[in-house]
């Protein structure tokens, strides 16, 4: 009796044991299930997604997947956040670049056009066997405010110009087409340096907000007998060379620069040029190329750059100038427009 | 470059210390625009001032258009080297350099 007890308190017992064994898997099935759903299911969506964002789709847009209320759900909404910032970023990137691309390719075509501006092609008066030209003008940046202009005014007058804006770059080259055109124009009006001078200088400061200015340098050569007559609003000294001497600053009056002040007047003065002798026009931006130190160039190692062969052809004179800049300047960047006209009477 | 401003009265002084060129004078141009108000004496003191471009002289020159007809200018303790560069220039004409 007692055996049979026990045998029937065993089975009971197996079979609770069964019972709630068989709760507890298809419980932690369930659970599992569940928390597989939950946590698997979107971080696996994420994965994927991210793995083909990767090419050049690039967007990762928040799902309902992904709304857990938790972690997973912070990190889609990062992820979104940070697919969209990216895309605004690589928009901007194109933009500016195809804008870069653009002003660069109409800088480089304002450089020709400026450098077309300039008489270019030495020798410019291949039948005139008594004087020899060169000049070259060397922007700092794409185009510059320095330029150099000679014409014939007639068979035995030389017009030369040399001249520099305020500042540098696009602002600079739009007001130094101007003056130039200006210059040329009312000089093949009148002789006269001064009376060129003082009206373009009028003409200038007719409209002239920004308060741009322009130092110029024109005289006039008489190719016959050398003589030149000149005027200075507010530009480098000119240097020359006697047939027999060696280039020297030739200290000469000053008037203000042109743009400055409506109603200035400019004073005429005249200096000779000999057979065998050279006159050498240039911008600040010789005088003042800097070096690393902050030192100038200054119009001392000019003259002995001119110097060193005072009897060379104007070519060969620029050319030792612009080694000799380029010497001293050395790894510093150069700062401001280069240019210079050198004219020898043969 | 640096600039110092001592205000007295209507009497303005600007000191400019190192290179005012190309890079630089934008910011004295800023600085005189937003403090020529009411100034009738201005003076600039150049003591420590080592080299002026012709941005630099643009700038010059738009004061000196600004206190003309509304009080004087003064240009003060000029070094050599930017002495040089206004009686090139012509600025020698239209300044007033003590």
């Amino acid at each position: 009796m007692t055996e049979s007890r026990f045998a029937a308190g065993t089975k009971r017992s197996q079979q609770t044991t069964i019972v709630m064994l068989a709760l507890v898997l298809i419980l932690g099935t369930v659970g599992a299930l569940t928390v597989a759903n939950k946590i698997v299911k979107p971080v696996e969506r994420m994965t994927n997604r991210i793995y083909e964002i990767s090419g050049t789709d690039l967007v990762f847009e928040m799902e309902d997947i992904y709304r857990t209320n938790d972690e997973i759900e912070v990190l889609a909404e990062s992820f979104a956040t940070l697919s969209t910032r990216t895309r605004n970023y690589i928009d901007q990137i194109t933009k500016i670049t195809a804008e870069k691309e653009r002003i660069g390719a109409e800088l480089e075509l304002a450089t020709k056009i400026q450098a077309d501006m300039l008489p270019n092609i030495f020798p410019p008066f291949p039948d005139r066997s008594e004087i020899d030209i060169y000049a070259a003008m060397t922007p700092a940046k794409e185009v510059g405010g320095d330029f150099y202009d000679f014409f014939l005014l007639d068979d035995d007058h030389l017009g030369l110009v040399m001249a520099d804006v305020s500042g540098k770059g696009v602002p600079a080259a739009l007001f130094m087409m101007m003056s130039k055109i200006l210059v040329s124009n009312y000089a093949a009006m009148s002789g006269s340096p001064a009376k060129v001078l003082e009206q373009v200088n009028a003409q200038i400061c007719k409209n002239n907000d920004e308060e741009m200015f322009v130092t110029v340098w024109f005289g006039v050569l008489e190719i016959s007998s050398g003589k030149i007559t000149a005027a200075n609003a507010g530009h480098e000294y000119p240097i020359i060379k006697k047939s027999d001497g060696s280039f020297e600053l030739f200290k000469d009056k000053h008037g203000f620069v042109i743009g400055g002040m409506d109603g200035m007047r400019y004073k005429e003065y005249e200096l000779t040029l000999e057979k065998g002798g050279t006159l050498f026009l240039y911008t600040d931006g010789v005088a003042e190329a800097t070096n690393n130190d902050n030192e100038l160039f200054g119009t001392d190692r000019m003259l002995d750059a001119l110097n060193q062969d005072s009897e060379a052809d104007p070519k060969t004179l620029l050319s030792n100038m612009k080694d000799s800049v380029d010497k001293f300047v050395g790894e510093a960047p150069q700062f401001d427009d280069l240019t210079m006209l050198a004219v020898k009477l043969l | 470059m640096k600039i110092n401003k001592r205000s007295e009265g209507s009497m303005l002084t600007i000191y400019i210390e190192g290179r005012l060129d190309t890079s630089t004078s934008p910011e004295l141009s800023k600085e005189l625009d937003s403090s020529l108000e009411g100034v009738t004496q201005l003076v600039f003191d150049f003591t420590l001032l080592e080299y002026i471009s012709s941005s630099g002289l643009r700038v010059l020159l738009a004061a000196q258009k600004a206190m003309n007809g509304k009080g004087t200018m003064i240009v003060k303790n000029v070094s050599e080297l930017v002495m040089e560069v206004f009686e090139i220039t012509g600025f020698t004409d239209i300044l007033t350099i003590e």
